[in-house]
Protein backbone atom coordinates (compact mmCIF):
# COMPACT_ATOMS: atom_id res chain seq x y z
CA UNK A 1 0.00 0.00 0.00
CA UNK A 2 1.05 3.57 -0.91
CA UNK A 3 2.84 5.42 2.58
CA UNK A 4 1.55 9.03 3.20
CA UNK A 5 5.35 9.48 1.98
CA UNK A 6 4.65 8.76 -0.87
CA UNK A 7 0.88 10.31 -1.18
CA UNK A 8 2.63 13.56 -0.25
CA UNK A 9 4.43 13.50 -3.38
CA UNK A 10 1.30 12.65 -5.76
CA UNK A 11 -0.52 15.68 -4.34
CA UNK A 12 -0.16 18.14 -7.07
CA UNK A 13 -0.79 15.40 -9.74
CA UNK A 14 -4.00 14.26 -7.98
CA UNK A 15 -4.37 17.82 -8.10
CA UNK A 16 -4.17 17.96 -11.84
CA UNK A 17 -6.19 15.00 -12.20
CA UNK A 18 -2.94 13.58 -14.34
CA UNK A 19 -2.43 10.47 -11.78
CA UNK A 20 -2.00 7.26 -13.63
CA UNK A 21 -5.51 5.06 -12.85
CA UNK A 22 -3.24 2.47 -11.01
CA UNK A 23 -1.43 4.94 -8.96
CA UNK A 24 -5.01 7.23 -8.63
CA UNK A 25 -6.52 3.46 -7.26
CA UNK A 26 -4.24 3.25 -4.65
CA UNK A 27 -3.81 7.14 -3.86
CA UNK A 28 -7.91 6.84 -3.17
CA UNK A 29 -7.14 3.65 -1.07
CA UNK A 30 -4.53 5.44 1.00
CA UNK A 31 -7.07 8.06 1.20
CA UNK A 32 -9.87 5.85 2.70
CA UNK A 33 -7.42 4.27 5.44
CA UNK A 34 -5.65 7.55 6.44
CA UNK A 35 -7.51 10.52 8.37
CA UNK A 36 -4.25 12.36 8.45
CA UNK A 37 -3.40 12.40 5.01
CA UNK A 38 -7.36 13.11 4.11
CA UNK A 39 -6.60 16.31 6.71
CA UNK A 40 -3.13 16.97 5.27
CA UNK A 41 -4.79 17.00 1.42
CA UNK A 42 -7.97 19.69 2.53
CA UNK A 43 -5.22 21.59 4.21
CA UNK A 44 -2.82 21.45 1.28
CA UNK A 45 -5.45 22.45 -1.04
CA UNK A 46 -6.79 25.45 1.09
CA UNK A 47 -3.51 27.05 1.49
CA UNK A 48 -3.29 27.12 -2.55
CA UNK A 49 -7.48 28.58 -2.56
CA UNK A 50 -5.88 30.79 0.40
CA UNK A 51 -2.77 32.12 -1.57
CA UNK A 52 -4.88 32.93 -4.75
CA UNK A 53 -7.69 34.86 -2.67
CA UNK A 54 -4.88 36.97 -0.59
CA UNK A 55 -3.29 37.72 -4.11
CA UNK A 56 -6.11 38.75 -6.08
CA UNK A 57 -8.79 39.86 -3.76
CA UNK A 58 -7.30 43.36 -2.66
CA UNK A 59 -5.78 44.24 -6.08
CA UNK A 60 -7.22 47.47 -7.63
CA UNK A 61 -9.92 47.35 -10.42
CA UNK A 62 -8.14 46.79 -13.54
CA UNK A 63 -9.06 50.64 -14.91
CA UNK A 64 -7.31 52.18 -12.02
CA UNK A 65 -4.28 52.93 -14.01
CA UNK A 66 -1.91 55.82 -12.31
CA UNK A 67 -2.20 58.51 -14.46
CA UNK A 68 1.26 59.57 -14.14
CA UNK A 69 2.47 55.86 -15.05
CA UNK A 70 0.16 56.08 -18.36
CA UNK A 71 2.20 59.04 -18.95
CA UNK A 72 5.77 57.99 -18.38
CA UNK A 73 4.64 54.86 -20.43
CA UNK A 74 3.63 57.37 -23.31
CA UNK A 75 6.43 59.61 -23.25
CA UNK A 76 9.21 56.31 -23.27
CA UNK A 77 7.09 55.50 -26.39
CA UNK A 78 7.66 58.70 -27.91
CA UNK A 79 11.48 58.57 -27.43
CA UNK A 80 11.65 55.44 -28.58
CA UNK A 81 9.80 56.46 -31.55
CA UNK A 82 12.24 59.23 -32.05
CA UNK A 83 15.13 57.48 -31.63
CA UNK A 84 13.93 55.04 -34.55
CA UNK B 1 -17.89 37.51 -34.62
CA UNK B 2 -17.15 38.55 -30.80
CA UNK B 3 -17.06 42.31 -30.42
CA UNK B 4 -14.17 42.21 -28.04
CA UNK B 5 -12.34 40.39 -30.85
CA UNK B 6 -13.25 42.95 -33.34
CA UNK B 7 -12.30 45.74 -30.94
CA UNK B 8 -8.73 44.14 -30.28
CA UNK B 9 -8.57 43.21 -34.35
CA UNK B 10 -9.23 47.11 -34.67
CA UNK B 11 -6.27 48.16 -31.77
CA UNK B 12 -3.88 45.72 -33.59
CA UNK B 13 -4.31 47.73 -36.54
CA UNK B 14 -4.27 50.98 -35.18
CA UNK B 15 -1.20 49.98 -33.30
CA UNK B 16 0.32 48.34 -36.24
CA UNK B 17 -0.16 51.82 -38.41
CA UNK B 18 1.49 53.62 -36.02
CA UNK B 19 -1.48 55.71 -34.76
CA UNK B 20 -1.13 57.36 -31.32
CA UNK B 21 -4.51 57.33 -29.71
CA UNK B 22 -4.15 53.32 -30.31
CA UNK B 23 -0.82 53.29 -28.30
CA UNK B 24 -2.51 55.15 -25.37
CA UNK B 25 -5.66 53.26 -25.29
CA UNK B 26 -3.62 49.87 -25.14
CA UNK B 27 -1.76 51.69 -22.07
CA UNK B 28 -4.87 52.44 -20.67
CA UNK B 29 -6.45 49.26 -20.89
CA UNK B 30 -3.94 47.19 -19.32
CA UNK B 31 -1.16 49.25 -16.98
CA UNK B 32 -3.64 48.44 -13.86
CA UNK B 33 -3.62 44.43 -14.54
CA UNK B 34 0.33 44.95 -15.43
CA UNK B 35 1.13 46.80 -12.62
CA UNK B 36 -1.00 44.32 -9.94
CA UNK B 37 1.62 41.23 -11.26
CA UNK B 38 4.24 43.57 -11.47
CA UNK B 39 3.34 44.52 -7.59
CA UNK B 40 3.15 40.63 -6.68
CA UNK B 41 6.55 39.50 -8.25
CA UNK B 42 8.73 42.59 -6.52
CA UNK B 43 6.46 43.93 -3.55
CA UNK B 44 7.80 47.47 -4.31
CA UNK B 45 5.74 50.07 -5.39
CA UNK B 46 8.60 51.95 -7.38
CA UNK B 47 10.25 48.55 -9.04
CA UNK B 48 6.55 47.52 -10.04
CA UNK B 49 5.69 50.71 -11.88
CA UNK B 50 9.88 51.15 -13.29
CA UNK B 51 9.08 47.12 -14.43
CA UNK B 52 5.58 47.96 -15.89
CA UNK B 53 7.34 51.03 -17.79
CA UNK B 54 10.17 48.75 -18.93
CA UNK B 55 7.38 46.36 -20.26
CA UNK B 56 5.37 48.18 -22.43
CA UNK B 57 8.68 49.41 -24.18
CA UNK B 58 9.95 45.89 -24.60
CA UNK B 59 6.22 45.24 -25.78
CA UNK B 60 6.16 48.85 -28.16
CA UNK B 61 9.60 47.48 -29.40
CA UNK B 62 7.88 43.60 -30.02
CA UNK B 63 4.77 44.99 -31.46
CA UNK B 64 5.78 44.01 -36.10
CA UNK B 65 6.60 40.40 -34.94
CA UNK B 66 3.43 40.01 -32.44
CA UNK B 67 1.52 37.23 -34.54
CA UNK B 68 -2.29 37.19 -32.93
CA UNK B 69 -1.66 33.72 -31.67
CA UNK B 70 -3.52 35.17 -28.49
CA UNK B 71 -4.97 38.15 -26.80
CA UNK B 72 -3.02 41.18 -26.63
CA UNK B 73 -3.40 41.07 -22.68
CA UNK B 74 -1.86 37.48 -22.35
CA UNK B 75 1.00 38.63 -24.32
CA UNK B 76 1.43 41.95 -22.57
CA UNK B 77 0.96 39.74 -18.27
CA UNK B 78 3.95 37.21 -20.04
CA UNK B 79 6.19 40.80 -21.17
CA UNK B 80 5.75 41.78 -17.81
CA UNK B 81 5.57 38.73 -15.96
CA UNK B 82 9.41 38.68 -17.79
CA UNK B 83 10.13 42.62 -16.91
CA UNK B 84 9.26 42.03 -12.98
CA UNK B 85 11.55 38.99 -13.33
CA UNK B 86 14.43 40.51 -14.93
CA UNK B 87 14.19 43.35 -12.22
CA UNK B 88 13.86 40.88 -9.74
CA UNK B 89 17.01 39.01 -10.50
CA UNK B 90 19.05 42.45 -10.51
CA UNK B 91 17.83 43.23 -6.99
CA UNK B 92 18.69 39.86 -5.60
CA UNK B 93 21.63 39.58 -3.43
CA UNK B 94 21.59 37.82 -0.18
CA UNK B 95 22.03 34.01 -0.67
CA UNK B 96 18.57 32.30 -0.28
CA UNK B 97 17.77 30.50 2.75
CA UNK B 98 16.43 26.68 2.63
CA UNK B 99 13.12 25.49 2.39
CA UNK B 100 13.70 22.28 4.42
CA UNK B 101 13.04 23.40 7.71
CA UNK B 102 9.30 24.41 6.29
CA UNK B 103 9.18 20.52 4.31
CA UNK B 104 7.29 18.05 6.05
CA UNK B 105 9.02 15.12 7.80
CA UNK B 106 8.31 11.39 7.71
CA UNK B 107 9.32 8.71 10.25
CA UNK B 108 11.26 5.42 8.07
CA UNK B 109 7.57 3.46 7.70
CA UNK B 110 6.38 6.66 5.83
CA UNK B 111 3.99 8.24 8.34
CA UNK B 112 4.36 11.50 8.92
CA UNK B 113 6.19 13.11 11.96
CA UNK B 114 3.45 15.35 12.68
CA UNK B 115 -0.75 15.30 13.11
CA UNK B 116 -1.89 17.20 10.45
CA UNK B 117 -5.25 18.95 10.96
CA UNK B 118 -7.45 19.99 8.56
CA UNK B 119 -8.01 24.36 9.03
CA UNK B 120 -9.83 24.35 5.56
CA UNK B 121 -13.23 25.55 6.79
CA UNK B 122 -11.76 27.77 9.20
CA UNK B 123 -9.22 29.50 7.02
CA UNK B 124 -11.77 29.96 4.01
CA UNK B 125 -14.27 32.03 6.63
CA UNK B 126 -11.18 33.88 7.99
CA UNK B 127 -9.88 34.77 4.67
CA UNK B 128 -12.87 37.37 3.68
CA UNK B 129 -11.27 39.98 6.28
CA UNK B 130 -8.40 42.06 5.10
CA UNK B 131 -6.58 41.14 7.90
CA UNK B 132 -6.16 37.78 7.30
CA UNK B 133 -5.29 38.35 3.87
CA UNK B 134 -2.46 40.47 4.43
CA UNK B 135 -1.41 37.60 6.87
CA UNK B 136 -1.62 35.23 4.17
CA UNK B 137 0.37 37.46 1.90
CA UNK B 138 2.88 37.65 4.97
CA UNK B 139 3.68 33.95 4.84
CA UNK B 140 4.19 33.58 0.91
CA UNK B 141 6.58 36.34 1.55
CA UNK B 142 8.71 34.49 4.17
CA UNK B 143 9.19 31.53 1.21
CA UNK B 144 12.26 31.75 -0.23
CA UNK B 145 12.17 33.68 -3.48
CA UNK B 146 12.84 30.90 -5.76
CA UNK B 147 9.67 29.08 -4.52
CA UNK B 148 8.07 32.12 -3.78
CA UNK B 149 7.97 32.96 -7.36
CA UNK B 150 7.28 29.37 -9.13
CA UNK B 151 3.90 29.49 -6.48
CA UNK B 152 3.02 33.20 -7.71
CA UNK B 153 3.52 32.01 -11.55
CA UNK B 154 2.04 28.85 -11.22
CA UNK B 155 -0.86 29.19 -8.76
CA UNK B 156 -1.73 33.36 -9.05
CA UNK B 157 -1.17 34.15 -12.66
CA UNK B 158 -1.77 31.20 -13.64
CA UNK B 159 1.12 30.37 -16.07
CA UNK B 160 1.39 26.48 -17.06
CA UNK B 161 4.56 24.14 -16.14
CA UNK B 162 6.38 25.10 -19.72
CA UNK B 163 5.91 28.74 -19.43
CA UNK B 164 6.80 28.99 -15.95
CA UNK B 165 10.06 26.81 -17.06
CA UNK B 166 11.05 29.12 -19.91
CA UNK B 167 10.39 32.40 -17.78
CA UNK B 168 13.14 31.35 -15.14
CA UNK B 169 15.22 29.57 -17.41
CA UNK B 170 14.63 26.05 -15.37
CA UNK B 171 13.65 22.70 -16.61
CA UNK B 172 9.65 21.55 -16.11
CA UNK B 173 10.82 19.18 -13.72
CA UNK B 174 12.53 21.89 -11.35
CA UNK B 175 9.42 24.03 -11.47
CA UNK B 176 7.56 20.75 -10.25
CA UNK B 177 9.29 20.28 -7.23
CA UNK B 178 9.51 24.02 -6.22
CA UNK B 179 6.02 24.61 -6.87
CA UNK B 180 5.03 21.16 -4.36
CA UNK B 181 7.84 22.16 -1.68
CA UNK B 182 6.50 25.86 -1.77
CA UNK B 183 2.43 24.82 -1.55
CA UNK B 184 4.00 22.56 1.77
CA UNK B 185 6.28 25.29 3.45
CA UNK B 186 2.57 27.33 2.69
CA UNK B 187 0.36 25.08 4.40
CA UNK B 188 2.99 25.06 7.52
CA UNK B 189 3.32 28.34 7.95
CA UNK B 190 -0.52 29.18 7.45
CA UNK B 191 -1.30 26.05 9.87
CA UNK B 192 0.64 27.61 12.78
CA UNK B 193 -2.10 30.15 13.12
CA UNK B 194 -5.20 28.37 11.19
CA UNK B 195 -4.85 25.57 13.13
CA UNK B 196 -5.27 26.93 16.69
CA UNK B 197 -8.85 28.81 14.99
CA UNK B 198 -7.24 32.26 15.43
Amino acid sequence: MMTCRELYDFLDAFLEGSLEASTRIEFDEHLRECGACRCYLASYRAAVDLARVAERADEPATTEAPTELVKAILRARAATTTES
Amino acid sequence: MDAAVIAEAELLAGLRAGKDDAFEALVRQHTARMLAVCRRILRNEEDARDAVQEAFVSAFRALPSFEGSCRLGTWLHRIAVNAALMRLRSKRRRPEESIEDLLPTFKDDGHATFEPRDFSPTALQLVESGETRAFVRACIDLLPETYRVVLLLRDIEELDTAETALALDVTDGVVKVRLHRARQALRRLLSERFEDGV
